[in-house]
């Protein structure tokens, strides 16, 4: 028990994550406090509740990584959503009269769905599996802030959307756009949280963040809002059979992101061991691939790439090297950055071959290719150097200079080399970055 | 029609060249016979049922029939999920055989095939489908006016059941249409053919009938009317990005894992091309073994075989080795090279230890140099302690390595390396699996190469990583080991 306490006290997020948890669980609490009170009233539709609530709980059990650091839980976001926009007969008694719609307000959603959450949470906690509150905290204040802004806020003629719905008459697509519109609100919310929750764990700039989040997401979005909004627009004629039903199509979604994230992540997995096998050969110094690549990715987040570039930055950073291989003799310890410059060059070219091999982006090709070109050929020659290319040169040339040593006075040293060759071989914006992400924390092995 | 899976059989292949004369002619034949069928079921529709009385659902209906292609996605090897067929099952329901018949062979007409013939039989399949669907809806009960239905159990009883009949027999109708055109154009057995494409395609069309039914009910009961279309259609058009992004990134990934092969054949001509050769050939033998799932393990494994070579030879302690060409190969072999070959199978498994799907590899790379006797590297196994996809690779690496030049020997040729296989099953390979090999060579014949200018390959960076893998080899280093621990 003490560990498990241990565990999640090292997992909980810190700054602006913290406080989306905290916002959440006091919410949470708050619902269910003042829901304990009327859950008699719930009685004649524990049915419907209970079949959202399983829903919601299975679908949070089935969360999957899509990326390194971002988790989905598309069945769990989507029923919630239905959830909070219910409002067909709950009975399975036929006709529209008698609705108790107003059993299910505001409260009583953020109650049930928070309990499900943490239902379905449960299972992982308990194999110790590490739990992304700060992401569920996300996923829980967007369905919270549908249900209010659905059955809460009397926004038209102090009438609150609910009734609206409850007592409208004639074709229901306008109710549709409604429901279409306030649950996309709800999901914007949800990417705008989730985009503050990884600024904050990963040093990037927020307002980047949250274009890159809303690019990204945008799909998966609509294929949630679209579901939230079909549960409850059927849930009239079909009632709770609705939710089953409607999750298939669901299904099929969340089972092609999967398969996405699995693949993902091995193809990760292979490019770290491709670029590995240069250190295995005995050609470069152990690590200084990957070290590369953690400084570049930190410099590239700290310039405010977007995720997709940042990923190429890696693998490009990654893989800098790894033409390496095909040398006949070693150069001193694998640094490039010593090297002549036409040897830098050639390194480069062997490099971008196998790369190109590789079947990644044109933009990492390029950014490997483009590695030893220095930065003085934008200036006076005008010629175009992706930004990757860049932060590979910096990246790489601090740990070559660096070789290996954790002393202050190496890294300083390091970091002069680099300014003596600022604005001629590198770019100062990039340096300065470079500078910015050593300053921010103590690193071992740089 | 309808179909995402079969169509696309019938729409790409069906027609198509005329090769030789009777398939011509059966083919038009059987396009034929389409084409009059669906010409009496639409005029029948239209004499039993009149035009479809909602216009606006028709329009919209064509709509997405004609944009169908752009929701298509292949979900596995062969079945795909489209709109076609969702929008079909509720056209049934909200147009009428007429509508329904109609409309599907206008879309599928506008739609780009190989030829006008393709183009005919798939518009003429399609409006069959849709008439007999349809038909089928209306004569076991399904209802002509949801509005009338009440309740979860009235619109099931009414609407889902007649829609899921309807959607059974539509897609038999499909079946064996497609398998009697791929029969009449390229000869295929007409059942082996059907019972195929059933089997693959069977559950995502019970998927579709449930969607279909779901567009139904929003469009009527739940009075959502064309904007169902839209809210519908969204998620699949989802689930259709995240697929091909899950396959750009897939056929990413493979090119990498050949590139990571590549790298480290790199410094070595004699073994360009080898791993790649390894792993085609276990995959066969593998197959002639029915190991059935597993294969995909073993694929991985015979390609990333010699992976650890990389590491065995560091480039800064290589050792320039003789390039002459002697018989045998342990006058060739210093003992720090010897050594190496003997890490090289852990070296690999110490590379490729992070990567979460090749756990299952992981045996095969490690022990493909035991030997049955027990006389192997890394770790002396012996007989069925040797796992099996280990046996294979080690049955195709020796195949390979002699069939090819080596820097002590020319190629074999096919007949004389298996011969001298089979020779040593028993004691270094295991009989069984060599006797797949037999069999698989029976049916794949299998090139030999020798180089035009061996003089030319005597410039490799380290002629030693290509001559461990040959069997002699493997007998030099059991008795080096043995001498050296008798030492």
């Amino acid at each position: 028990m003490s560990q498990l306490r241990a565990g999640l006290r090292s997992r909980l997020p810190r700054g602006p994550g913290l406080v989306i948890v905290w916002l959440a669980s006091a919410l949470a609490l708050a619902a269910t406090a003042r829901s304990l009170a009327v859950v008699g009233n719930l009685r004649p539709i524990m049915p419907t509740v209970a079949a959202f609530f399983l829903a919601i709980a299975v679908g949070e059990w089935l969360r999957f990584r899509i990326t390194e650091s971002r988790e989905l839980a598309p069945m769990s976001l989507a029923s919630a959503l239905a959830f909070a926009l219910l409002s067909g007969p709950l009975t399975s008694a036929p006709g529209p009269s008698g609705i108790p719609v107003d059993l299910v307000r505001p409260g009583e959603v953020l109650s049930v769905t928070a309990l499900a959450m943490a239902v379905g949470a449960a299972p992982h906690l308990a194999r110790r599996r590490a739990l992304p509150a700060d992401e569920i905290a996300a996923r829980y204040l967007a369905v919270a802030a549908v249900a209010i802004l659905f059955r809460g806020i009397p926004l038209w003629r102090s009438r609150t959307l609910l009734a609206i719905d409850a007592g409208w008459t004639g074709p229901r697509w306008p109710i549709a756009l409604i429901l279409a519109t306030v649950s996309g609100l709800g999901l914007l919310l949800y990417l705008v949280l989730t985009a503050v929750v990884i600024a904050a764990r990963e040093h990037r700039e927020l307002r980047p963040t949250i274009a890159d989040q809303i690019r990204t997401g945008a799909g998966l979005g609509l294929a949630l809002g679209a579901t939230g909004t079909l549960v409850a627009l059927a849930a009239r004629p079909l009632g709770v059979l609705a939710l089953p039903l409607f999750l298939i199509p669901l299904l099929l979604t969340q089972f092609a992101l999967r398969q996405y994230g699995a693949i993902h992540a091995t193809y990760g997995q292979t490019v770290r061991v491709l670029a590995r096998i240069t250190d295995a050969a005995g050609f470069t110094r152990a690590g200084h691939a990957e070290r590369v690549a953690a400084l570049a990715v930190e410099i590239g987040r700290d310039l405010g790439l977007p995720e997709l570039q940042t990923r190429n930055l890696e693998y490009a950073a990654l893989l800098h090297d790894v033409g390496q291989v095909s040398l006949r003799e070693p150069i001193p310890a694998g640094a490039t950055v010593m090297a002549a410059p036409a040897d830098q060059t050639r390194i480069a070219m062997n490099s971008a071959e196998v790369v190109r091999k590789a079947g990644v982006a044109a933009e990492v090709i390029e950014a490997v290719e483009r590695q030893a070109v220095p930065y003085r050929v934008v200036r006076e020659a005008g010629e175009r150097l992706s930004v990757l290319a860049r932060i590979v040169k910096v990246a790489n040339a601090y740990d070559d200079f660096v070789g290996g040593s954790i002393t202050a006075r190496r890294r300083e040293a390091a970091i002069e080399r680099i300014q003596l060759g600022l604005g001629y071989e590198y770019d100062p914006r990039v340096v300065e970055a470079l500078v910015r992400v050593l300053a921010r924390e103590p690193r071992s092995g740089r | 029609m309808s179909q995402a899976a079969p169509t696309a059989g019938g729409e790409a292949e069906a027609s198509t060249r005329p090769v030789a004369d009777p398939t011509a002619r059966r083919t038009a034949t059987v396009v034929t016979l389409t084409g009059i069928a669906a010409a009496v079921g639409i005029w029948l529709a239209w004499h039993l049922e009149g035009p479809p009385t909602d216009l606006v659902a028709t329009a919209v209906l064509l709509v997405m029939l004609l944009a169908s292609w752009m929701v298509r996605v292949e979900v596995l090897a062969k079945v795909s999920v489209g709109s076609t067929s969702i929008v079909q099952l509720a056209a049934f329901v909200l147009v009428g055989p007429f509508g329904a018949a109609v409309i599907a062979a206008v879309a599928m007409f506008a739609q780009k095939s190989r030829t006008m013939q393709a183009r005919v039989f798939n518009a003429a399949m399609i409006a069959i489908l849709g008439t007999v669907g349809s038909f089928t809806y209306l004569w076991v009960g399904g209802a002509r006016d949801l509005t009338t239905l009440h309740g979860a159990g009235e619109l099931l009883w009414w609407v889902g059941g007649p829609l899921m009949i309807a959607n059974i027999v539509q897609n038999l109708v499909n079946l064996a249409l497609v398998a009697a055109i791929v029969w009449a154009s390229r000869g295929e057995n007409f059942w082996r053919h059907f019972v195929a494409m059933l089997t693959t395609s069977g559950l995502a069309q019970t998927g579709y009938g449930v969607i279909g039914f779901l567009f139904v009910i929003l469009w009527v009961p739940a009075e959502v009317g064309p904007l169902s279309a839209l809210l519908i259609l969204a998620p699949l058009f989802i689930a259709r990005w995240a697929y091909l992004q899950y396959g750009d990134e897939q056929r990413a990934h493979e090119r990498t894992l050949s590139a990571l092969v590549a790298a480290a054949e790199a410094r070595d001509q004699f073994a360009v091309g080898h791993s790649q050769r390894v792993a085609d050939l276990a995959q066969q033998i593998g197959d002639e073994l029915g190991m059935g799932p597993s294969i995909v393990a073993l694929r991985y494994a015979a390609m990333l075989h010699d992976i650890g070579l990389i590491a065995s030879l560091p480039g800064r302690r290589r050792t320039s080795a003789a390039t002459g060409s002697g018989s045998d190969p342990l006058a060739l072999l210093t003992d720090e090279q010897a050594a190496a070959i003997i890490a090289h199978p852990s070296s690999g498994v110490d590379l490729l230890s992070d990567i979460d799907f090749l756990q299952d590899s992981l045996p095969g790379i490690r022990h493909h140099h035991e030997r049955l006797d027990g006389r192997g590297y890394p770790d002396r196994l012996a007989g069925s302690a040797i796992p099996l996809q280990a046996r294979v690779i080690a049955v195709a690496d020796a195949f390979d390595a002699l069939t090819h030049d080596r820097p002590q020997r020319p190629a074999l040729g096919a007949e004389a390396a298996l011969a001298l296989l089979i020779e040593r099953g028993g004691r270094h390979l295991d009989p069984v699996v060599v006797g797949a090999l037999a069999r698989v060579l029976t049916r794949h014949p299998w090139a030999s190469e020798q180089a035009a200018d061996p003089a030319e390959q005597g410039a490799t960076a380290a002629p030693v990583l290509s001559m461990h893998d040959d069997p002699l080899t493997s007998d030099a280093l059991a008795e080096l080991r043995d001498a050296m621990e008798a030492r």
